[in-house]
Order: C-alpha cells, then structure tokens, then sequence
C-alpha cells in the first residue's frame, strides 16, 4: 500500500498534470469566493474539460476543484457574514463578530491554516480507512442515520443561548421549510400549490442567502457603516495562525470529528460545521464568549469542513452513494472519465483513489496558501462603506441566487427569506436553527420512515442507537453541568 | 481611508483577474475547432442546445455531454453542441420549457430519461409536454437485474413462493424505475414488503448488503461493477433480467447479460406458462419506456425537414462509429443506441399505450402505494 | 412598540402559521403527513406556551424602551430598493434591470459622481458578462423578453 502510495505520488506530480490540478484549485477557490456559488457550477465548469481526458488528469482537476471550495467559501462567511456554501455556514457565528469588531485578518489566518490542516487530516483519514471503509459503512443503517440526524437537530439547543423556546420555535421553522416539495416516502408535492418551481423543494443556496445576507446587507445600509466598525484592522494573520497553534487539540479533535462524519452518507456532510462548531462550545468551559467573536469558534468548524471532503469520499467512490452535493457531480465525472464508482476503485483502480488522496493534500495545501497570501487584500473589504460595496454584493447575490434553479422562484425566494431573516435578526431571534432544521429536514423525516417501517419500534433497541442516544443526552447535560459549574466559580 | 481602498481594490481585481485569464486559458483548451465546408447545409455555423432537464453530473447529463462532441463531428455542417442543465420538477420543468419556451427551430434538442417519460405516462397533471409532438433522434437502452440474498433461499424461479424470510425490498418511489420492479413482483405474484423512501439507488443497494433489505434490483452498469463482486462472493443470487422490448413489442433477453433469463422466462420457469393479464401488460408499457428507451433525444416535430433529417443521418453516423462504442462504454453501458427507422419503431411502441393499462396503473398505484396524484 | 411586544406578535403570527400548515398537512396521504403534520403542531404548541410566556414576562416589566424611528424609516427606504430592483428584473430582465438598478443607486444613495457611476457599472457589466460565459451562468430575462448581452 504504501509503495503504490509513492507511486500515485509521482503520477500527480507528473509535469503534464500539475497545471489542471492548478486550474480546478483556482476555479475552486473563486467559486468558495463568491457567496452562493456552490461547488455543482464549478462542476458545471470543468466537467466539459474532462471529456476525453485520462482519468488521473481529469481527477486531479475535479478534485482539486472539490479540496479547496470549503478554503475559499470562509471570505464571504467571515467577511460579510454571507455564508460562502453550505460548509462554512457556522464560521459565520463568531468569524463575522471578529470581523465587525477589526479582527477579519487574525480570523481568516486561523480559518484558512485550520482549513489546511484539517485538509490534511482529512486525506490521512480517507488514505487510512480504505481498508475499513465498507464495514463502517455499512454500520449505519436507516436506524443509525436517524439517530445522526437527530443528534444533528440537538445543536439547535446549543445555538440558541439563552432563549431555548425561540430557538426550538425557530429550528421547527425550518423543519417545516424543509417538508415543502416531494415527500421521501409517497409520491406527493407538498405544500407546493401545483408550483413547479416548488416540486424539488427550496434551495438551500437561497435559503441561507436570504436568511443571513439580506438582513445584513440592508442593516449596513440603515446604519451607513463599514462591516468593521473600527478604522484600521488589528490583528494579522500570523496572530490567527498562533492562534490555532495553541488550539492544536481543538484543531485535531475537530478535523478527526469532521472526516468521520463526512463518511457518513446522506446526513453528515450538510451539517458536519454546525455539529463541530456545537460540540466545541459544549466542551469549552468559558463558553460565553462564542458568538461573540471567540476565535475558537472559528478554528472548530473550519477544521472539520475541510476534512470532511475526505471523509465524504470514501461513500462516493465506494459505493457510488454521494455524501455531498460536490461529490454528487463527482460521480458524472467518474463516469465521463471512463471509470464507475465500486469496490473496484480500492482493487484495480487503487492508484487512482491514491491519486486522489494526493491531490487532496496537495490541493488544500496550496489553496490554504494561496488563501492567506490573498487575505491581506480581500480582508480591507470590511472597512469599504456599505452605500458603496453593498449595491455591487446585491448583484452578485442576485445572479447567484439564480444559478440554484434558474427560475424566477429563486429571486422571489431570496426576498422572501430575506425578510424573514430581517425580522428575527431584528428582534434578536437566533436564525442558525433554521438553517439546521431545513439542512436536516429531510433526513430526519427519511430514515424515521425507513426504521419504522422496516422494524417497527424495534429499531430503538439496535446497540448503534443506543450508543448515539446516549451521546445526544450527555453532550446537552454535559453542556448544561459545565454551564452550571463556570457560572457558579463566576459568583465565588 | 479612499486610497486604501482603491489600492487594496486594485490588487483585489489583480488577483481576480488572474485568476479569470487562468479559466479563460482552460476553456480555449475544451473550444473545438468550428469550421467545416461550405455547402450551406441546415446546421452550417451554427449552434445547437441539447437541454438536460436534470441538474449536471447525473446519468442524463453524463449522457448528453458525452454524445454532443461526437453529434458535433457527425452532423453535417458541425454545428456547435451546448449542453443546458434546466433541472427542477424531477425533469418535468425542464421537458415543459422545452415545448413551451424554446423556439421550434432545430436548434434545440431535449434529452429525456425515464423520470420525464413516466410522468408524462401516467398523466401528470404539471407536464406540458407531448411526446408525439416530437421527433426521436437517438434513443439509448439499458436494462436491470433483480437479486437477492442467499439467506432468503431463493435459488431460482421455483423458490420464489416459498422463501425462508420475508422478501423485503428498499425502493426510491413507486412513481420511478421502481415501478418495473414491483410490476415485476405483481406479475410474478411474489409478496414482497416494499419500503420507499431511499435517497437513490446507491442507498438502497448499501440497505441490501447491511441486511435491511433481501432483495433489490440494479441497472446494468451498477450491477456489473456493484453486485457481480457480491455475487462471486457468494453474498447475493441474481435471478432475471427485466429484459427489452423488440420492434414487435414482445420481451427478449436483455442483450448486456445474453446468459441472464428475462422476467418472460423466469415466469415460464416458475408457472409453467407465459404470463398474461393486466400486470404483464402493464410490465411491458414500463419496461419500455424505463429501460428499452431510457433515454432518449428529441427535436420539435414542426421543425425544418433538413433539420430532422441532418440530425438523424448525423446520429446514424454516431451510433456506428467506432470510438463512440469503445469510449462509451461506461456512459453507454454496453448497449447500442438506437437510431433511424429502429428507433422510430421503438418509440412508437412506447407511445401507443393502452389506456385501460394505464388506469390499472393508476389504480394499482392507489391502491397499494397510496399514490392519488393521478386519479 | 418596544421589541418584546414586536417579538410576542412575531410568535403569534407563526402560531397562525403552523396552525395553518398543520391544517394543509392533515389533506395528504398518510405517508406524507405524518411529518410535517406532528411537527406543525408541536410548534404550534410551543409558539402557544412561548406567547404566554412572553406576555407574562413583559407584564412584569413596566419600563418601556423607544426604538430609533429614524433607524426603522431608513431599514423600510433601503428594502425597498431591493423588492424595486427585483421587480426591475422581473420587468425587464437581469441585465437592464442591474444597469438601471446600479446607475440609480449609486448616483442617489452612494452620491458617486456621473463618472465613477458610469465606469463602476460598466466595469460590473463586463465582470458579468466574463464570468457568464467562463461560468455558464444564468440570469432571468424579464417578462418584456428585452435580450440584452445574452
């Protein structure tokens, strides 16, 4: 293994590929870069390259292109509070405070170095598990799934501060976004009125665009401020950088947690960040500075998103399940490369899952960097005026919006949400539940459906429930007793 | 406060730029040399659409991008291929876009699968389109294959009735390509627990190895790269093939598993006799629209003659060609596509349904899925 | 209207709301309802307890605090040049819509002069346009059926 693993090495250094593993990491990174862009268009970007290619050529793009979307994606999350897709979604909880208060190169020298470490944690990962990835996962079935799904849901209590019954109110909201479109178990459209547009269910590009930026974006108007409320920026990126270096545990706790989940397929992927970004605070004692622009906050979840890629491979290229909607595109592009996702890929075809766990390093590796050199600039976007960088972001979200199903629904949409989001932002309603309940919405309905009806109640008894039920009730009580205990050596 | 930002901003457009001339300098990579001769032939110089109704990276999309370079070459005058991605509406948004919205002109082509087809079969209420209004130009087949676990005990036709645990099966939706599968079971008279709901096929298929299901059915290349190394490990028993419809609406053997008997004969084998009534008819209404012609691309039928003719020839010439049959062999599972006088006989077939086996359909989905969206 | 009293209707009106979704949910199939039914009006039932305790809880306080009107007739003004510049496009299609949108506001909100508004929105044209092509991109193009640079 580890001698093929050299060998994969020199095919991705060859001379003749290293230019396309540079232009799908550059695609990548301007995609993460521009807020509601999603790795599916630049998908739609290289997949008519890769006809014809051969197939390390053609992976080296397209995954070089995948590596570095959760690198690029942190700009907008930090800097506009916008998240940039849907992995960097809770970045924005405490990035976007760090950047309000100055702090946006500090907060992005930790993201993106956090970004590449956990990049690289994620491909030792996917390289070490190839042995063990088929028991694992076929451990988890509809029962277990559910139980994820759940576990996913209880970060809405862990969001949602000090107002539990608003933010349970908030995360129901989104639940009930979610059911709208096709139901899992019958063939029927749901709250869809006969609108076409409606049948596929809401986008989630839009969803989280209209709750977080529309809001934002007309508050910075109102209020005639720059997102950074002080005149210079304090704090460079090598402050961020020994910031995560004195986090090293969190980093690695948070990547190894995030390359796990990414393995898991259909629930992981969409809510690994929120998960880290929930269990982090739970574990923290001084926990009442998160949301506030505790840098902590940052280094969780961009640990574990970047290493997610890896994780969420393994069900992709093993069982031709994509455990996320990049690695959805990515099994077209298999198929235009000649090759089809199976067991074949980790016998004959190892060389080319190596290759990929190569390019996977490499590319998070240079887009990380690539990342820092160009933060100095990109983070002066926070001290521009609202009057004068808002109409062109209202542009830029308009037309992305639109690529989520290029129909009209989408604009209409964005507005829609948008006032929703405006309303709770400004009534100091936590908005973070809903993106949760929406992402999980789904799932949650699936697999419950699917465990009754294959087991009846049977399904609570299976030992993989119990295990995840009982990690459900100590992370809230656990939460809750560290709470307890911190406020308590506060008082003495 | 103003030149930093006008600094700041002109390194940021810097960078930015760069990054462009970069993509710029892949796609003068994927341009394909225009051109060709000039005998004014309907396509000479310009460019055509193939609109996708799915979102890109999936079967249907695979399939379009992997055609429209070789249609490119083919069709006379080389006109320039674009695939457009319109998904939304499980594909019915895209098919009623096509008809109403894009102009009749030859210049647009659709690629459809089996998910536009079913719909539009049992009368939908949201689709807008109508097949007979258009014109095939290249059709492509593929097949499936049932199995199950060996713990069941089924070893072949005569077990099926009497097997060791019961049948469980892990569906996506009763309205999809799900619904050959459990026409097959109801033909085959086998009782069956049908749990629907799964996110995919992938899904459903990992639900057969963990043992939440026994038994499952795969499309041809998912089967070949996915089950045959569970079959050689002794962990799954294939049983038959759905088979294809020929010209003269009749099932034959599946032509990717010449060894596999079709349902036809797996029936034979169990009952002694050819299957007949209701199911089967209806069996042979889907498999032909879900597998026979999986997909299939069209044009508007009150296009230019020359349209419709050059791209037929043009598509001919594809299917013939050599280098598509060896580079398609994962897109195109092994089948050959069908085209010209072949193709409009298949097609044919597929749209003359029978509208007594249509309401059974209907019924049938009613009454034992809870599906009353098409009453 | 302090802002608990805004937040009790707030609750209030998505009580109504998922009363009203519980009832379209109880015309599905089984299959199909059995979701979005319960979870409807599990938060129905808690936007109902979260009401009354809300109330209860501003009863108790009596100070009552002003919000800055000024801050919610700038929020209205600035709204509504985004639903404006929706229905621009929904009018005129994307790329007139932008052009006219951008001119606008940057010559009456950004106070920019002629020239830097001129150049800025033609500098945002081309981008669009570059990146459209590069990108596959889309955008809607309006009722009117305009087709500007598409």
């Amino acid at each position: 293994m580890i001698e093929s693993a050299f060998e994969a090495l020199s095919i991705v250094l060859d001379p003749g590929r290293i230019p396309f593993m540079f232009l799908g990491i550059s695609i990548g990174l301007l995609i993460g870069l521009l807020p509601g862009l999603s790795g599916t268009v630049g998908m739609a970007i290289l997949l008519p390259f890769v006809y014809g290619m051969d197939p390390h050529t053609g992976m080296a793009m397209l995954i070089g292109m995948a590596a570095v979307l959760h690198t690029g994606d942190t700009f907008p999350s930090i800097l506009l509070g916008v998240p940039g897709s849907s992995g960097s979604q809770a970045t924005i909880m405490d990035g976007y405070p760090l950047a309000k208060q100055g702090g946006a190169g500090r907060a992005l020298g930790a993201a993106f170095f956090c970004s590449m470490i956990g990049g690289i944690i994620g491909g030792v990962v996917l390289f070490i598990s190839i042995p063990l990835a088929k028991p694992l996962v076929l451990a988890f079935g509809s029962p277990e799934l559910f139980m994820l799904a759940i576990l996913g849901l209880s970060m809405v209590g862990i969001l949602s501060g000090n107002t539990p019954l608003r933010g349970l109110l908030v995360g129901m909201i989104g639940l009930m976004l979610g059911a709208v479109g096709g139901a899992p178990a019958v063939a029927e459209y749901r709250y869809t009125f006969e609108w076409v547009y409606l049948f596929n269910g809401l986008p989630l590009a839009v969803v989280a665009l209209g709750l977080f930026a529309f809001p934002e974006m007309i508050e910075l108007l109102a209020k005639k401020q720059s997102i950074a409320k002080t005149e210079e920026l304090k704090g460079s990126w090598m402050q961020g950088i020994k910031d995560s270096i004195k986090n090293k545990w969190l980093i690695l706790r948070s990547a190894s947690m995030g390359s796990l989940m990414g393995f898991v397929p259909g629930v992981g992927g969409s809510v690994v960040d929120w998960i880290t970004y929930g269990i982090t605070k739970q574990m923290t004692k001084d926990s009442e500075s998160f949301g506030k622009g505790d840098i902590r906050g940052v280094i969780g979840p961009e640990s574990a998103n970047n290493a997610k890629e890896g994780g969420a491979l393994i069900p992709t290229l093993l069982f031709s399940i994509p455990g996320s909607g990049t690695t959805a595109i990515l099994l077209g592009g298999l198929s235009l490369l000649g090759l089809q996702a199976g067991p074949r890929l980790v016998n004959e075809d190892i060389s080319i899952t190596l290759s990929i766990v190569w390019t996977l390093v490499l590319a998070n590796i240079f887009g990380a960097a690539a990342c820092i050199l160009l933060s100095k600039y990109i983070a002066k976007l926070s001290l521009i005026p609202a009057t004068k960088l808002v109409p062109f972001l209202l542009v830029v979200l308009m037309v992305a919006s639109y690529q989520s199903s290029r129909q009209f629904g989408d604009i209409f949409l964005f507005a829609g949400i948008g006032l929703l989001g405006l309303i709770m932002k400004r009534l100091d309603w936590p908005r973070a539940p809903l993106l949760i309940g929406f992402v999980l919405s789904q799932a949650t309905e699936r697999y419950l459906w699917i465990s009754m009806e294959r087991y009846g109640f049977s399904w609570l008894l299976q030992p993989g429930v119990i295990i995840l039920g009982v990690i459900i009730i100590a992370l809230i009580a656990g939460g809750y007793y560290l709470k307890r205990t911190s406020e308590k050596s506060n008082f003495a | 406060m103003k030149s930093l930002f006008k600094k700041s901003f002109l390194k940021a457009s810097l960078a930015l730029a760069l990054l462009v001339s970069m993509t710029l300098a892949g796609c003068a990579e994927g341009a394909t040399g225009g051109g060709g001769s000039s005998d004014g032939s309907f396509y000479e110089g310009e460019s055509m659409e193939l609109l996708v109704p799915f979102g890109t990276g999936g079967g249907t999309d695979s399939f379009a991008r992997f055609v429209a370079p070789f249609l490119n070459e083919s069709v006379e005058g080389n006109p320039s291929m674009q695939t457009v991605n319109v998904p939304g509406g499980g594909s019915i948004n895209g098919a009623n876009e096509f008809v109403e919205v894009r102009e009749h002109n030859g210049l647009n082509a659709l690629v459809t699968s089996a998910s536009t087809h079913m719909p539009y079969f049992l009368g939908d209420p949201s689709v807008k389109y109508e097949f007979k209004d258009m014109k095939p130009v290249m059709g492509l087949p593929t097949g499936g294959v049932v199995y199950v676990n060996p713990e069941t005990g089924i070893e072949g036709a005569k077990d099926i009735q009497s097997p060791k645990q019961d049948l469980v099966y892990a569906g996506i939706s009763a309205t999809g390509l799900d619904l050959v599968t459990l026409l097959a079971f109801e033909v085959l008279d086998m009782d069956v627990e049908t749990i629907l709901g799964y996110d995919g096929r992938g899904p459903s298929r990992v639900a057969f190895e963990s043992g939440e299901s026994n038994i499952d059915y795969q499309t041809s290349t998912a089967f070949l790269t996915n089950v045959q190394p569970l079959v050689e490990e002794g962990s799954a028993n294939p049983l038959f093939a759905f088979g294809h419809l020929d010209e003269n609406g009749e099932v034959v053997r599946d032509p990717a598993f010449p060894d596999m008997p079709s349902l036809k004969e797996f029936y034979v084998e169990a009952y002694g006799e050819e299957p007949s009534g209701e199911a089967w008819e209806a069996y042979k209404a889907f498999l032909g629209s879900s597998f026979t012609v999986q997909k299939v691309i069209w044009l508007h039928d009150d296009v230019p003659e020359e349209a419709v003719s050059a791209l037929s020839a043009g598509a001919e010439k594809v299917a013939e060609s050599e280098a598509f049959k060896e580079e398609g062999e994962e897109v195109l599972g092994g089948y050959t596509p069908y085209v010209g006088d072949q193709l409009d006989r298949v097609v044919s077939n597929m749209l003359d349904t029978d509208e007594e086996v249509m309401n059974w359909v209907k019924d049938f989905l009613n009454e034992d899925y809870g599906i009353d969206r098409f009453q | 209207m302090s802002k608990e009293v805004k937040s009790i209707l707030f609750t209030a009106f998505l009580f109504i709301l998922f009363c009203l979704m519980a009832l379209e949910a109880n015309t599905f199939t089984d299959k199909a309802k059995f979701f979005p039914f319960f979870v409807a009006i599990g938060a129905a039932f808690i936007a109902f307890v979260s009401v009354i305790l809300q109330t209860f809880e501003h009863v108790k306080k009596t100070k009552e605090e002003e919000e800055e009107a000024v801050e919610m007739k700038k929020m209205l003004k600035y709204i509504f040049w985004f639903v404006g510049y929706g229905v621009l496009i929904y009018v005129l299609g994307f790329m007139p819509a932008t052009i006219l949108f951008l001119l606008v506001f940057l010559l009456v909100e950004s106070k920019f002069r002629v020239m830097t508004t001129i150049l800025s929105t033609a500098l945002v044209v081309g981008v669009l346009i570059l990146f459209a092509n590069v990108m596959n991109l889309y955008w809607p193009a309006g009722v009117l059926g305009i087709t500007l640079f598409s």
